[in-house]
């Protein structure tokens, strides 16, 4: 009798042993749930555990592609047959997933499915499990037979029904977790891509200089992406032609203007509106482009800018050396900005066109006065000198009134030419009125603002011009003040050029007269 | 138990000794197996699985070593373990796998066994 209860109490002690086995196997399952590791690895792990748990050889996961609606062994131990996938059909999804009976079976009677694990013939599977959360699919679970091909027994059927009740929760979660980690990822990356479109436009929104706008726009696109090489170029509507504004890095090879017909990169861009992008020997639907190698590079990509439909010019990038192309995302931004870019663009020439005048390309009085000011303001603050020149053309009313107003307006054109052409970058040409224009010299004194009028002076005097077969000699008369040795305030400095330009007038013309100083008092010729 | 899981081996005459060091849950426990696998290729198809330095086993740690079993079955050599904790023998006892393998108090024992 007590051998017997030996014998009973020895056999329950087993069992509660195997039931902590199992008990231990789940709580391992929760474990490998906080694992950082990839998803495959954590699959294997799950796969493991369930056949050390059963004392099972091989087994193999399959999971379920909800898109595709296809089966496919994910990872497998041990299995003859290393691949499988099945198409299921929509009924035979919707009876596997509102199928309230087990999910646990011998998989000779299990009858879904059958297309793939006829596949696994040579592995002889003992059972199957079906992986679902909530009647939602997730995949299915094969194992094959414990040692010496052993099948399980109907106890060991209830612990892999339980362990793979917990296996579907594992990978869903772990499916969800990488779902919403992909989502975080994209979602990281789009913020960091807005703020770098949102600084680049906020640099560039308020810029009202083409130039200045267009040197930022190249180092804001050398921000945005890893280009190293590129340039850009406005387009001249009326000459059918571009200019280039600015590069970064190497520009040898760009000329400073080019007509549309030289380059078909920039033909394509003008008549497509649209950006593309060129690879040496990849994009051959181009194959003209092979000449624009040279100019532009032996991979690069070309956006327009663009504004309201209206062609305004084009941003070129070059590929790296390697060739290796443009990036989806440095498209995509470069788009983006492009866009941005057209509307500042657009911004700038308008600017430029209300404060320039049309006829001479001067700028317009208004804008004078207001740029003198601040040129004023500034030289007060650093202590610097600036001049003033005071410019009339000699004898234009007998001009106009001899060969007429067009003749008028050439000539006007013909000595703003020659003021454009010998000002500094930081000089400002000023049509002033009529025939009277005006140049604002920053950071120069009295000898050099002098030197710089009477060089003009000999320009015009030795250049000629020919209207309708006329040819025409102009002269003009100079007046040149200087903030603040002549005067202390705006009014009184044009007053002051104004002053000795029509000593000049009153002395023979042709000549350059400078305002006395506060201190001399004189008029000094 | 975060430290990896590593192994050495060696051949002594016609017996393979594998060493194991750490927990065998992780994957890293695979090497035993493929381990194996080389060494009964070559022939060699008496194996020694020193267990001291793995005091703990789970249920992957088992079904590695439900492979290897599997293995040199089929090539119809043997198996032996050493140095077993109680926990581990006990569970190697339920999940049967001490029917195809004798566990040795030490490597030297099951070492000498073999090659006599």
């Amino acid at each position: 009798m007590s051998e017997q209860l030996t014998a009973l109490e020895q056999k329950m002690q087993q069992q509660v042993l195997r039931y902590e086995y199992v008990l231990e196997a789940l709580s391992d399952i929760g474990d490998e749930l906080c694992r950082v590791a990839s998803f495959d690895a954590q699959l294997k792990s799950l796969l493991h555990l369930l056949l050390g748990t059963l004392g099972v050889r091989k087994g193999g996961i399959f999971l379920f592609d909800k898109f595709k609606n296809q089966v496919s062994l994910r990872c497998s131990w041990k299995l003859v047959q290393k691949s499988g996938e099945y198409e299921v059909g929509t009924e035979e999804i919707q009876a596997l997933e509102l199928n309230s009976d087990d999910i646990t079976y011998r998989v000779k009677e299990f009858k879904f499915i059958r297309a793939v694990l006829d596949l696994f013939e040579e592995d002889n599977l003992d059972c199957i499990s079906v992986l679902k959360v909530r009647e939602k699919l997730i995949g299915f679970l094969v194992i094959g037979h414990k040692l010496k091909d052993v099948p399980l027994l109907d106890k060991e059927m209830a612990f892999l029904k339980t362990l793979s009740r917990n296996i579907s929760v594992a990978i869903n979660n772990f499916l969800l977790l990488s779902e919403l980690r992909e989502a975080n990822a994209r979602l990281d990356e789009k913020i960091q891509e807005v703020s770098i479109l949102y600084q680049a436009s906020q640099m560039i929104s308020s810029e009202l200089q083409l130039q200045a706008l267009l040197d930022m726009a190249m180092s804001a696109i050398s921000e945005i992406t890893d280009v190293e090489r590129g340039s850009t170029w406005l387009f001249d509507e009326e000459h059918k032609s571009f200019s280039l504004m600015s590069h970064l890095g190497n520009a040898i090879d760009l000329p400073d203007r080019m007509n549309m017909e030289e380059s078909k990169a920039l033909t394509f861009s003008y008549e497509r509106k649209d950006y593309f992008a060129y690879r040496q020997g990849v994009d051959e639907q181009f194959p003209l482009l092979r000449a624009d190698e040279k100019l532009f590079g032996k991979s690069f990509l070309i956006v327009p800018i663009v504004h309201q439909g209206e062609f305004l010019g084009l941003v070129h990038l070059c590929g790296s050396p390697e060739g290796a192309g443009f990036t989806e995302r440095d498209v995509r931004l470069i788009k983006v900005f492009a866009v941005q870019l057209g509307a500042a663009v657009k911004n700038a020439q308008l600017y430029e066109q209300a404060i320039t005048d049309g006829m001479t390309k001067l700028y317009l009085h208004r804008y004078f006065k207001q740029r003198l000011y601040d040129e004023m303001k500034r030289a007060a603050r650093f202590k610097r000198n600036l001049a003033l020149i005071m410019i009339d053309i000699d004898h234009f009313k007998c001009l106009n009134d001899n060969y007429g107003h067009q003749t008028g307006d050439e000539v006007l054109k013909h000595v703003a030419a020659i003021l454009r052409r010998a000002v500094r970058t930081h000089d400002l040409p000023v049509r002033y009125g009529g025939e009277e224009f005006a140049l604002v010299l920053p950071e120069t004194e009295f000898g050099g603002a002098v030197a710089v009028a009477e060089r003009i002076r000999k320009s015009i005097e030795n250049d000629y011009l020919e209207v309708s077969g006329v040819v025409l000699k102009v002269t003009a008369s100079f007046g040149v003040s200087i903030f603040p040795d002549c005067a202390d305030d705006m009014d009184s400095l044009i007053k002051a050029a104004d002053v000795a330009l029509y000593w000049s007038k009153e002395h023979g013309r042709n000549q350059v007269t400078a305002a006395p100083t506060k201190f001399s008092r004189e008029v000094d010729v | 138990m975060s430290e990896e899981f590593s192994l050495t081996h060696q051949v002594d005459g016609s017996v393979l000794i594998i060493r194991t060091n750490g927990y065998l849950n992780d994957l890293g426990a695979e090497q035993v197996d493929e381990i194996c696998s080389d060494n009964l290729e070559k022939g060699i198809n008496k194996i020694v699985i020193n267990l001291e330095q793995s005091p703990l086993i789970n249920s992957i740690g088992i079904s590695i070593l439900i492979g290897v079993i599997e293995a040199i079955e089929e090539s119809e050599g043997a198996l032996a373990f050493t140095n077993l904790t109680p926990t581990n023998r006990k569970t190697f006892e339920m999940m049967g796998l001490l029917q195809f393998a004798e566990p040795f108090d030490t490597e030297q024992e099951a070492v000498n066994k073999f090659k006599g």
